[in-house]
């Protein structure tokens, strides 16, 4: 039996279809949406549609842009002959907002997993080759360390060695603010692996 | 709320909402167990590493309604050197998918389980050609879980012999006799045929002794491998990466 009527049980359901949002929630969100004035339910419904419509990925590094190639890319002040590599768009935000990174990037949209058949055809591996120019002095794999990412890392690395281009890994350790006492044995020994002189 | 203590090693991870995941744990008390590890994907959770693919662990796990949880976890041994070498990442995923498609839910097969971690420790630690071991684990490990071909007399009539056909379907080998044409009719001679008996019956850690031909080693794969895939009904993923890497010369 439906409560609702139907615009709002509509409204209800495309809102429990996003990520991390149940029955409640959607609800909760469909009557705030109800009760918000007209103007400003149009703008977030047009804000969704610009959204959707107005983004696209970038020609160069397949970040997520609304004017191609995007603004990375286009910034001439960026240092073009260190590329980052990394997994998802989410994630060029991430190294964005250290503010120290001043390479470029490449995304893959994705990672090589062996066991969810995804393989190296249907990530953008073959989009970062004809990136490696003569200049390129350093590609860091900023992938995630776990199974996908290190597969990823290892077979991009082992692609890249013939061009004579430096590969660097990300670090892994104990989280800044972390305890040692509460650090598992695998993250304490990559630790250790990593550790540098001061 | 009864809690478990089991040992076992992750077979499979699968994420689900922002923070959480099912892995597959092959256990040695409970055999092959879905869990969900609440939290497992906070850069400081506890579970980070030890709900891992490849990981060996104590764990304490309670049954829910429909899933187990894991409650705690302490890592033997974490194999996390596997994931620095391309090679040995793509057949031990092999490995974890094999027993993955071979073994039932909550049924245990220790003998198994032990076969696994072996075969592990080999990639790990030991100095042997991967595809040997890949065919050897995968004969063995068919033999443990109750999908041995027939390999001693022809499978219709019971006549001794030492080569033939192989048939997929009749599960075993065939004479001259009974042989049939089709897809699944390999031919098998004395020489190959005595390199799997040989496998049979060999220890994983006394692999690199053996002499074979790699030639041989890849015919017979590709036989086992279509072998478990029709009896399994279950596709093998990680083996499109075995195939990549080797076709394009990256390993």
């Amino acid at each position: 039996m439906n409560f609702y009527p139907l615009p709002v049980a509509r409204l209800i359901d495309e809102f429990s279809r996003l990520p991390g949002i149940g029955p409640k929630t959607a609800q909760r969100l469909a009557f705030h949406v109800l009760n918000v004035d007209i103007e400003q339910a149009e703008r977030l419904a047009e804000a969704i549609v610009n959204a959707k419509k107005g983004i696209k990925y970038c020609s160069v590094c397949g970040n997520l842009t609304d004017v191609d190639p995007c603004s990375i890319c286009r910034n001439e002040a960026r240092d073009k002959n260190t590329i980052c590599v990394v997994q998802e768009p989410r994630d060029v935000i991430a190294m964005e907002k250290i503010r120290e990174f001043k390479g470029i990037y490449h995304v893959l949209h994705g990672a090589i997993s062996p066991l969810g058949g995804v393989g190296p055809d249907d990530i953008r591996i073959k989009e970062l080759l004809p990136r490696i120019t003569p200049e390129v002095k350093e590609v860091i794999i900023a992938t995630n360390p776990n199974v996908e990412g290190e597969a990823t890392a290892m077979y991009i690395a082992r692609l890249l060695k013939p061009l004579g281009v430096k590969v660097t890994r990300i670090a892994h350790g104990i989280p800044v603010g972390g305890d040692i006492e509460y650090a598992d044995e695998v993250t304490l020994s990559k630790a250790l692996e990593g550790r540098r002189e001061i | 709320m009864s809690l478990i203590k089991v040992q076992g090693v992750i077979i499979k991870s699968i994420n689900i909402s922002e923070s959480d995941k099912i892995v597959t744990l092959f256990s040695d008390k409970l055999g092959k167990i879905d869990a969900v590890v609440h939290g497992a994907r906070r850069s400081r959770s506890k579970f980070l590493s030890s709900t891992q693919p490849f990981c060996y662990c104590d764990y304490v796990v309670y049954k829910g309604k429909n899933l187990y949880t894991i409650n705690q976890s302490s890592i033997i041994e974490s194999f996390q050197s596997i994931l620095m070498n391309l090679d040995k990442l793509a057949y031990g995923s092999y490995f974890l998918e094999l027993v993955d498609n071979i073994t039932e839910k909550e049924m245990k097969y220790v003998s198994i389980l032990a076969m696994l971690l072996k075969t592990l420790y080999i990639l790990v630690h030991g100095d042997v050609d991967l595809e040997l071991l890949r065919l050897t684990v995968s004969f063995k490990a068919i033999s443990l879980a109750g999908y041995m071909p027939r390999l001693k007399g022809c499978v219709k009539c019971g006549s001794k012999m030492d080569y033939g056909v192989f048939s997929i379907k009749e599960g075993g080998i065939l004479c001259s006799k009974c042989s049939i044409d089709g897809e699944y009719v390999y031919e098998l001679n004395r020489q190959t045929l005595h390199f799997l008996h040989t496998l049979k019956n060999i220890k994983l850690e006394d692999l690199r002794y053996i002499k074979y031909e790699r030639k041989m080693v890849e015919y017979l794969q590709n036989i086992l491998t279509k072998y478990i895939m029709y009896y399994t009904e279950k596709d093998f993923k990680s083996i499109s990466l075995i195939n990549t890497i080797k076709e394009k010369g990256v390993v």
